[in-house]
């Protein structure tokens, strides 16, 4: 076993060639430090209030709403247009150009001029202007099946089958959560100082907990237009079965790949958490109490994780196996011995599938708030502190970190066509960013670099001759094509997690396995791939909504409550 | 048009690697433009004029602010004193001057810039030269910067965002139906 640094204990983090295989960020699953769940223990921590204080909303469906969430420095506030969209029109491609519902996330509080100008501009998402004032621009379609039974159902006076939402499980999808200044929006730079809004992707997430009430408002309203007096609220308890789904394509595999340090911050951070709990000497009763009864929803929670897609299903089937053994392993003493956690860690890395092993990574940290919380405040990054290369290196110090760090890159035949079957590109229509095949299709000339390990060893092959001593300052004057390649390998140097140690050119690369990762991160659920390049996902399912965050535990639901606890 | 910086960033970094700067260097072109104008100086303008006066045919002779800059930021203090007889958009090496304890003095004809690392100080005429300068870089003084990275938006002429387009556009491939459907990987309705 080996030495590590934090916390000075005897368990190590898990190393980058371990974590950072697609396959295994492929199986990841969502933690204690999750965005969505660290946004929710401040909204309670921190008292904020939620008002719907606009609802101007027709007998038709359009209109628009106004949630204000108040903060103890700051208001944000979700505005929401609601269209009456025809059935041709609905497409959850980002190329579409009308949605059910539109929405932008106002820095404090609007004004009706600001309501206005913004009317003309957020319906028509990536072809309207905002302004600095906007923090995030947004879209969802309906989920029209269960909008449309559910709807029915409430007009009748009736409660929906709770299986008929749990089959799907949102009623609305978001098809983009635009942030960081496209179209206009504010720059990061704007608020990442602020506390409640410096982390990753919080306002985008914030956005979205807030769509998730509008859904379930526009839905009540739409009964009540066909009701009248007959017609019933949402029961609460079904109500919070209700998430969010969205549907995410290939845009976000070139994200992670171009934010190497937030990357690193965001793996360190999950690996740190886990390491420290892995290093505990014993765990007490209440902890095995709660890591028992996690366990036991978080297979249960698999029933309502639906995909047609088979190989996920497969996957999902093998976590059912998984967590039985798990429990069976707890059953039979594992967490009274010494360092059980790390025992039961390696016992699940011998004994599970990855599904399995990253569950039970993720479980295990469940007990333990308060020693690994504090670690979802340092998972934001500026690009910009690494971006500088340092030149003054010698040539000889860069090809050894290069092998060093790289050394998954140079097993590979760069020249097989294996190894060089994509492309990535920006695709002229939306700009949208695409994944080609190179030998079959036009464009690989202008492919985006992001096969870092390919750079990598191009390299690697031109620094041959270049004396060893030499400044490195010199070779990328002349060779300014390897400057990327350079900088990639010095951040990788103090960034240990900050690449990913597989090829996305290769023929065999699964992009789903890259936006698992980073859903995961946002604490994303229900991962139901449509292809190897684009996911549904459920986001805030069964958590609190903000009319009832201040009555109930905020963060006792990633892993669902069984039934009877449902009915809280 | 008023823009976001980190749309400033993206579209001069696409418009250097359209004008065939190579990756790492196209992304430092975008870091060095969305800087200035986060303070208020014309890195759009600035960048673009070098895109056009390096592209095609007849090509204006002179280093390249941007090759130049970064090999400046690559030694740190070590690159300095510098100078050059003949710089194309001499204030597009001012960010890459921007460093912790690095201050220096950028000066050309009629122009001095004084870079630290939380800003500058621009004493004469910055606008962008029509031809190559004579200019030299020292170290500076120091002293405090009348211009400092801003948070907010910023107005580019909507001919400069244009024709920086232009040169985005050519690093992206045409869409085909085939690549419509494989490409993004997504089906074509939302109806379930």
């Amino acid at each position: 076993m080996k030495q590590q640094s934090d916390a000075g204990t005897l368990t190590g983090l898990r190393p980058a060639e371990q974590v950072m295989k697609l396959d295994r960020m492929g199986a990841a699953h969502q933690t204690r430090l999750s965005f969505m769940r660290a946004i929710l223990r401040r909204v309670k921590r921190e008292d904020w209030q939620v008002e719907r204080s606009r609802w101007e909303v027709d007998d038709k469906g359009v209109g628009f709403a106004v949630y204000e969430a108040r903060g103890p420095e700051r208001n944000y506030s979700l505005i929401c247009y609601a269209n009456d969209l025809p059935p041709e029109k609905r497409s959850d491609r980002v190329i579409a150009t009308e949605w059910d519902a539109t929405f932008a996330l106002f820095d404090g509080v609007p004004s009706d001029a600001d309501i206005e100008r913004l009317s003309h501009n957020v319906p028509r998402q990536e072809a309207g202007r905002c302004a600095q004032s906007e923090l995030v621009l947004s879209r969802a379609n309906r989920s029209v099946r269960l909008f449309d039974y559910m709807v029915d159902c409430l007009t009748q006076g009736q409660q929906p089958d709770r299986e008929e939402i749990d089959k799907v499980g949102y009623l609305m999808r978001t098809t983009a959560v635009y942030g960081n200044g496209k179209f206009g929006l504010a720059d990061r730079g704007l608020y990442a100082a602020r506390e409640e809004a410096g982390g990753p992707f919080r306002v985008e997430l914030l956005a979205v907990w807030l769509i998730r009430a509008f859904t379930v408002d526009i839905l009540e309203h739409m009964a009540r237009v066909k009701g009248g007096a007959k017609a019933v609220p949402l029961n609460k308890d079904l109500r919070r079965r209700l998430g969010v789904g969205n549907s995410t394509g290939l845009g976000m595999a070139p994200f992670l790949v171009n934010h190497p340090a937030l990357l690193n911050a965001w793996m360190q951070a999950r690996e740190t958490a886990i390491s420290r709990v892995r290093a505990l000497p014993a765990a007490d009763a209440a902890a095995q109490q709660r890591f028992k009864d996690l366990l036991v929803r978080a297979r249960a929670g698999l029933d309502r994780w639906h995909t047609p897609d088979q190989r996920q299903a497969e996957r999902v089937c093998e976590l059912a196996g998984d967590l039985d053994r798990a429990m069976g392993e707890v059953a039979s003493g594992a967490l009274d011995r010494i360092r059980s956690w790390d025992g039961l860690y390696l016992w699940s890395e011998a004994n599970l599938t990855l599904e399995g092993q990253e569950a039970i990574a993720s479980l295990m940290l469940e007990p333990y708030g308060d020693l690994v919380d504090d670690l979802s405040s340092q998972m934001a990054a500026d690009e910009a502190e690494t971006f500088a290369i340092d030149g003054t290196m010698s040539v000889g110090r860069l090809i050894g970190l290069a092998r060093k760090h790289f050394d998954w890159a140079l097993k590979l035949d760069f020249d097989s066509r294996e190894e060089t079957a994509r492309f990535w590109y920006a695709s002229e229509e939306k700009l949208e960013p695409r994944l080609g095949e190179r030998y079959e299709e036009d464009g690989a000339h202008l492919e985006q670099r992001l096969g870092i390990g390919r750079e990598v060893v191009n390299m690697l092959a031109a620094l041959d001759g270049e004396p060893r001593e030499a400044p490195v300052a010199g070779f990328l004057l002349r060779h300014p094509e390897h400057r990327h390649a350079a900088r990639r390998v010095q951040i990788t140097e103090r960034l240990p997690y900050s690449e990913i140690h597989d090829n996305v050119l290769s023929a065999s690369m699964m992009p789903i396995d890259i936006l698992r990762c980073k859903l995961a991160f946002f604490g994303a659920t229900r991962f139901d791939p449509k292809s190897d390049r684009w996911v549904r996902i459920t986001m805030y399912a069964d958590a609190p909504f903000p009319d009832e965050i201040h009555g109930m535990d905020a963060d006792d639901w990633a892993w669902p409550p069984l039934e009877a606890e449902g009915a809280r | 048009m008023i823009v976001s910086l980190n749309e400033v960033e993206v579209m001069a970094t696409k418009a250097a690697n359209g004008a065939g700067r190579p990756w790492g260097l196209a992304q430092e072109a975008g870091m060095a433009a969305a800087r200035l104008e986060a303070m208020g100086l014309p890195g759009a303008r600035c960048l673009l004029r070098l895109l056009q006066t390096t592209d095609g045919e007849t090509k204006l002779a002179g280093r390249c602010p941007i090759l130049e800059g970064a090999h400046i930021s690559d030694l740190g203090g070590e690159g300095l004193p510098a100078s050059f007889d003949a710089m194309l958009q001499p204030l597009l090496l001012a960010p890459f001057l921007m460093q912790p304890g690095g201050d220096a003095t950028l000066s050309w004809q009629g122009c001095a810039v004084d870079v630290t690392s939380g800003g500058v100080t621009v004493r004469g005429n910055s606008e962008c030269p029509a031809t190559p300068a004579e200019v030299r870089i020292e170290a500076g003084a120091g002293s405090s910067p009348s211009l400092r990275p801003g948070t907010g938006a910023v107005d580019i002429g909507d001919e400069i965002w244009e024709a920086l387009g232009r040169f985005a556009h050519r690093t992206y491939v045409p869409a085909t139906e085939a690549s419509r459907l494989k490409g993004a990987g997504a089906g074509l309705t939302d109806n379930d």
